[in-house]
């Protein structure tokens, strides 16, 4: 079920570009640069963690590869072409505190929300759609909370929603803004579960991620960025003391002397 | 902006002061309208923090109720009939203000003269006295609270206290100006001569200062508009003088937002 | 008991056949208003909803005056339902305007649009009073509403506008529902939020319009904000919560202008927003979920739960989340202190 599905339109093109592809991205909020000249390919599949300080403009790559921020300048591709002609391979997680919980809507109402386009404008949700909200709730094992208005759930259960409506999506390239946030141990061992299946599936997950220390147990590769991008690659070889120092611009190896 | 939710959470402890008082006199109706104000504002608080009804929803709710309330023992009581009616609340009746005894600028020196006042203005001068008093002595507080609640209470400043005491001077301010103005035109002067203000100005106290330039200015001119205007037409017509003022306080908010140095229209994207 | 056999008797549909069309229509109308008025509620446009009501009346004193000069009759419905639409719209313009292109807030560019806009209505209706031409008085039911002395037709008309308004929520639902509760991943994902959010206003605009004979401008966005607020107590779906909303909303027209009907001189409007106030209060007190979210909030301030309050909840996790990251981060870089991070 995870394998990225027919529909999604993978021609065989597609398999040569890579599925994400950033080049001299550029963004400024009201004259502060969030993003400079920011170049990365990422890697064809596998689990990118997007490390860096507050304000390195983790979320603004995101939100502006998504097209929900405007760039000044530079590209962002997904496949070779903008996000806006790519929708349904992308799938994205907003960040858990965007969303008012109060909302009037149960887990599997949430997970559906991931089969709207699918199903088309005007049409209604239907009972098949809404089996397979359950079905995407089973794998983040929150089944039995399908029926739970979301507001009643925890903070790492309300991750898992999010994770189920982007699975739901059946996408290729999957941006999430710190799904793991504030999550327990459950949850946390859950969601790397499910982003292990993903790569297997050949899915590209990128996540921005903000604790250092659990990024060698999930990801396989690691951006570095503080504005402009420090290093990328393969975790083993560029998550070092020596690159995390220059991202976060504190001399980290001259304090480990304890 | 505090003036805004304060504006309309006093608003239906008025009506139903006025109603329940059955009185003109101000002092009865000023302790009723603080029951009333209090009681929304209870009221609103327990939806939104018991009942967990979001803000805006549960302010709309509670001040369209009382409003409702108040408008239907208006109807009931009879009252509408004699002194007060809906639209006197809504409309405000400046017209009614008027110094009969006034010949000339000697007249504010003739004691003979000066005892028919009228008497809305000893009312809104006393409102006048008391709140700025009040901002006065506790500017640093009020500044304090509104810009940061929590941090406020750190250093042993009530926000509550002061919020409620802003409740306070918003339906003392209400209550005496409101036969003179009507809860519209209360509205509009709570908001746009501070929201003309800010337009000009990044320093809170400059903002207070322009703030009563801006509402005395829309007061004169307001009130000049809806004066000379008709004379122009020849008596055909007449102007509201409440509505014309509010909406010369409208204006000046527009020309600053058009033109203003601070934080007027070049709002990066 | 004599004053309330003839209330029982309208509220059966007793009632002669002009004042039961004339009650079927404000019920409508109440529905059209409790399903609008969800979205409007979740995408959180109520006070804008205020301020647009507010703004109706300059246009129905210009609809007046124009359809004076062009000769009709001034309470020609659709003179004042244009006038009051178009100076509508300009409000709705200029609150987005300066809350967008201005550093005021958006409850500071409703407050003074709503001032301002009624202001004007004000002046113009005192410039109406010296016109010399009839039917000034009429202008009056407007403000608070009367469905005395309704026309069938006016009725009929009315409900026809619900009805379109309920089928354009329903064609759009799951739409609506899905920018009401995640407009950026909509965003993402090709809804066209702006225009969805257009078509919220819009909805808001017209029922607005159509409610000003009925309900009045004063108190129109009650019947938008109090019929969601109440029906959000009775259901956990978005679905079952506006068909619940529609029909508090239908329930409290039909018994506001039932009432109006036995006593022409009470104001509709305030009677429907009483009915509907005191049904969001019953909620409040007797369903279910008041305990359960009251048990919630206790439970949240114990510490078991996460805070609903955004800024809370993020804070307090980012902190738990910060202090496990740094302690791991000491350990695996032996001893290296990791910077500060927070959402």
């Amino acid at each position: 079920m995870l394998a990225p599905s027919p529909s999604s339109g993978l021609s065989p093109e597609m398999k040569t570009i890579p599925p994400l592809s950033v080049r001299d991205l550029t963004v400024q909020y009201g004259g502060r640069t969030a993003l400079e000249r920011f170049s990365w390919d990422a890697p064809e599949r596998g689990l990118v963690a997007i490390v860096g300080p507050n304000g390195a403009g983790k979320s603004s790559l995101l939100k502006t590869v998504l097209g929900l921020v405007p760039k000044a300048g530079g590209s962002a591709e997904i496949f070779g072409k903008p996000a806006s002609e790519r929708r349904d391979a992308i799938a994205y997680g907003p960040q858990r505190a965007s969303v008012d919980w109060d909302f009037p809507a149960t887990a599997a109402d949430v997970v559906a929300m991931g089969l709207y386009r699918k199903i088309g404008w005007l049409k209604p949700v239907r009972t098949s759609d809404r089996a397979s909200a359950r079905h995407y709730l089973d794998m983040v094992r929150l089944g039995e909370f399908a029926d739970s208005q979301i507001g009643a759930l925890s903070g790492g259960q309300q991750q898992r929603v999010f994770l189920a409506r982007a699975l739901a999506q059946q996408a290729k390239v999957f941006l999430l803004d710190e799904p793991f946030a504030g999550v327990d141990a459950l949850t946390e061992g859950v969601m790397a579960g499910v982003f292990r299946d993903l790569r297997e599936a050949g899915a590209l997950v990128v996540c921005v991620h903000h604790d250092l220390s659990s990024v060698k147990e999930i990801f396989d590769h690691v951006v570095l960025l503080n504005r402009k991008l420090i290093a990328s690659g393969p975790v083993a070889t560029t998550f070092t003391p020596d690159n995390i120092a220059r991202t976060y611009g504190v001399p980290l190896s001259l304090n480990s002397s304890t | 902006m505090l003036g805004d939710a304060m504006g309309h959470v006093v608003l239906p402890g008025i009506v139903i002061a006025f109603v329940l008082a059955g009185s003109t006199a101000a002092w009865v109706m000023l302790a009723g309208a603080f029951g009333a104000a209090l009681f929304s504002a209870m009221l609103v608080e327990f939806f939104r923090r018991v009942a967990r009804i979001e803000g805006s929803a549960a302010l709309g709710s509670v001040f369209t109720a009382m409003f409702a309330l108040g408008v239907l023992l208006l109807e009931q009581s009879g009252v509408a009939r004699t002194s007060f009616d809906v639209h006197h609340i809504l409309f405000g009746n400046i017209e009614t203000a008027i110094w009969p005894a006034a010949t000339g600028l000697s007249s504010l020196f003739d004691p003979v003269a000066l005892t028919s006042l009228p008497p809305q203005l000893g009312r809104l001068t006393f409102g006048l006295v008391v709140v700025a008093l009040a901002v006065v002595v506790l500017f640093k507080e009020l500044r304090v609270v509104s810009f940061d609640p929590d941090f406020a209470r750190t250093i042993g400043i009530s926000p509550q206290l002061i919020g409620a005491l802003v409740v306070s001077l918003a339906a003392l301010a209400a209550v005496v100006s409101l036969s003179a103005v009507g809860v519209i035109l209360l509205v509009a002067m709570m908001v746009c001569p501070a929201a003309t203000a800010r337009m000009l100005t990044d320093d809170l106290k400059t903002q207070v200062w322009l703030s009563l330039l801006f509402a005395l200015a829309s007061g004169v001119f307001g009130y000049a508009i809806a004066v000379l205007l008709p004379l122009a037409f020849g008596y055909e017509i007449s102007f509201g003088a409440a509505g014309t003022i509010a909406v010369v306080a409208g204006l000046f908010q527009v020309a600053a937002m058009l033109f203003g140095a601070k934080r007027g229209l070049p709002k990066t994207a | 008991m004599s004053e309330l056999h003839p209330l029982l008797a309208i509220l059966l549909l007793q009632a002669g056949y002009n004042t039961v069309v004339v009650m079927l229509g404000a019920a409508a109308l109440g529905a059209a208003t409790g399903i609008v008025g969800v979205f409007a509620m979740l995408r959180r446009r109520a006070l804008v909803a205020d301020a647009v009501a507010h703004a109706t009346l300059p246009g129905v004193a210009l609809g007046f005056i124009a359809a004076v000069a062009l000769g009709f009759s001034g309470k020609n419905l659709s003179f004042l339902m244009a006038g009051a639409a178009i100076t509508a719209v300009l409000a709705a313009l200029s609150i987005q305007w300066i809350a967008s292109r201005t550093r005021l807030t958006e409850d500071t560019a409703v407050a003074s649009v709503l001032a301002v806009f009624f202001a004007l209505g004000i002046v113009l209706l005192t410039v109406i009073q010296t016109l010399k031409t009839g039917g000034q008085a009429g202008l009056d039911i407007y403000l608070l509403g009367a469905t005395a002395g309704m026309l069938r037709e006016e009725a009929i008309t009315l409900a026809a506008f619900s009805l379109i308004v309920a089928l354009v929520v329903a064609a759009l639902f799951k739409e609506l529902t899905l920018i009401s509760f995640d407009a950026d991943y909509a965003r993402a994902h090709g809804f066209p939020v702006r225009l969805l959010d257009l078509a919220v206003l819009g909805l808001v605009l017209a029922v607005v319009v159509i409610g000003l004979r009925v309900v009045g401008l004063v108190l129109i966005v009650a019947l938008l904000i109090t019929p969601p607020a109440a029906a959000r107590f009775w259901s956990d779906h978005t679905g079952r919560m506006t068909l619940i909303s529609a029909a508090i909303g239908a329930v409290s027209a039909y018994v506001g202008a039932a009432i109006s009907a036995i006593s022409p001189d009470t104001p509709t409007g305030a009677v429907i927003v009483l009915v509907a106030f005191a049904i969001l209060s019953f909620s409040v007190f007797l369903v279910p979920r008041a305990e359960s979210s009251f048990a919630r909030s206790v439970r949240e301030d114990c510490g078991v739960h996460h805070d609903l309050i955004s800024s809370d909840r993020s804070t307090r996790s980012s902190c738990r989340h910060a202090r496990r990251a740094r302690l791991r981060a000491h350990r695996e870089f032996s001893g290296i202190d990791a910077p500060e991070h927070a959402g």
